[in-house]
């Protein structure tokens, strides 16, 4: 796994070759752990299963590459006004159609048991706002929401269908 | 005169005895606990077999998308619950969290969440005719969320419909 890499066109990279696609094959009785990657948006500590990440490149590079940008808070608000992020990472989720969700940075990449891992409580589960969230990993140092980003992007083609604007709408992010 | 004495004798003698058959009519009428608890000025109650635990205030971890009557979620020995704040659900301002805000954990069939009082004031059985139907002042959107009313040191109390309650923000 690679952090700011000279190169610039790759910030992270999964650990192993010969990573399953999302979806492929998954057994629990295959693993007891799962790696997220950990970031924190507007106070929330947020993880997603690192075989979803294709990559963290910066925004602006992601944008000249012409990839779909999606600032995260815009899909699944965030209890709080969004915070400006000043060097905005693009964090590419491998699907079908690439697309990459705007983070302010990674902040670590952890394995997580799965018997440590909870369901969404029953109220939250109905609640459709929340539908990206599968889970929450209980930790002695807090908890991570466990956000599913194909079906972040699933949420986002049925509420838009045309191209996304890139950013700062509302003053977002920048830059 | 006698036959007069004698007459409200009979008369205080009967309502004693009267009183004595209601006091019987009320040990043998079926009792309820509730929880009372407040919110900002006003007395509230959910019924008590409803109630599994009374927490102080936990850390709370905001779930992205939640709507705004479910602040968050808690961890309870590891377990994730959600937490209900009930003063928008009923049309109150939010209240400020203070030493004696509790967290309830009510459950109903398969759901189960924490609602967050000002302060757990009392637990008390009281008969079931105690309960008189909701006040007609109560705005329509508050009754369908309230069982009834009764009184407890001269105050009135709301008993709250969890049942209600929860089938409505499940749905």
């Amino acid at each position: 796994m690679t952090f700011g890499r000279r190169d610039r066109s790759i910030l992270f990279t999964p650990a192993h070759s010969g990573y399953m696609k999302s979806g492929q094959g998954f057994s629990a009785a295959q693993t007891n752990e799962l790696e997220i990657l950990v970031f924190a948006l507007g106070g929330i500590t947020l993880g997603v299963d690192t075989e979803q990440v294709g990559g963290v490149i910066p925004a602006d590079e992601a944008e000249a590459l012409g990839m779909k940008l999606v600032p995260f808070s815009e899909k699944i608000p965030l209890g709080e006004k969004p915070e400006r992020l000043q060097a905005p990472k693009a964090l590419m989720i491998n699907d079908v159609t690439p697309y990459a969700v705007i983070i302010k940075s990674p902040d670590d990449i952890l394995s997580v048991r799965l018997d440590s891992i909870r369901p969404l409580p029953p109220l939250l589960a109905a609640c459709n706002a929340c539908q990206a969230v599968w889970g929450v990993a209980v930790r002695e140092e807090g908890i991570i929401i466990l956000i599913d980003f194909l079906r972040l992007h699933d949420i986002h083609n049925q509420n838009n269908n045309t191209h996304l604007a890139f950013l700062n709408k509302g003053g977002e992010a920048t830059t | 005169m006698e036959t007069q004495q004698s007459k409200s004798k009979l008369i205080l003698d009967e309502l004693r005895s009267r009183e004595k058959r209601e006091k019987i009519l009320d040990v043998e009428e079926d009792t309820i606990k509730v929880v009372i608890f407040s919110l900002l000025d006003g007395l509230y109650a959910f019924n008590g077999p409803e109630v599994k635990e009374i927490l102080p205030l936990l850390p709370r971890y905001y779930v992205p998308g939640s709507p705004d009557f479910i602040p968050g979620v808690i961890n309870i020995r590891g377990d994730i619950e959600s937490v209900i704040n009930i003063n928008s659900l009923l049309g109150l301002p939010d209240s400020k969290p203070s030493p004696k805000s509790r967290i309830a954990i009510l459950e109903m069939g398969s759901v189960r969440s924490g609602i967050i009082v000002d302060s757990v004031e009392d637990v008390i059985d009281i008969p079931e005719s105690f309960v008189k139907p909701p006040l007609t002042t109560l705005s329509s959107k508050v009754r369908e969320y309230v069982a009834g009313e009764l009184m407890y040191q001269d105050r009135n109390v709301t008993l709250l419909d969890m049942r209600r309650i929860f089938g409505r923000l499940g749905s």
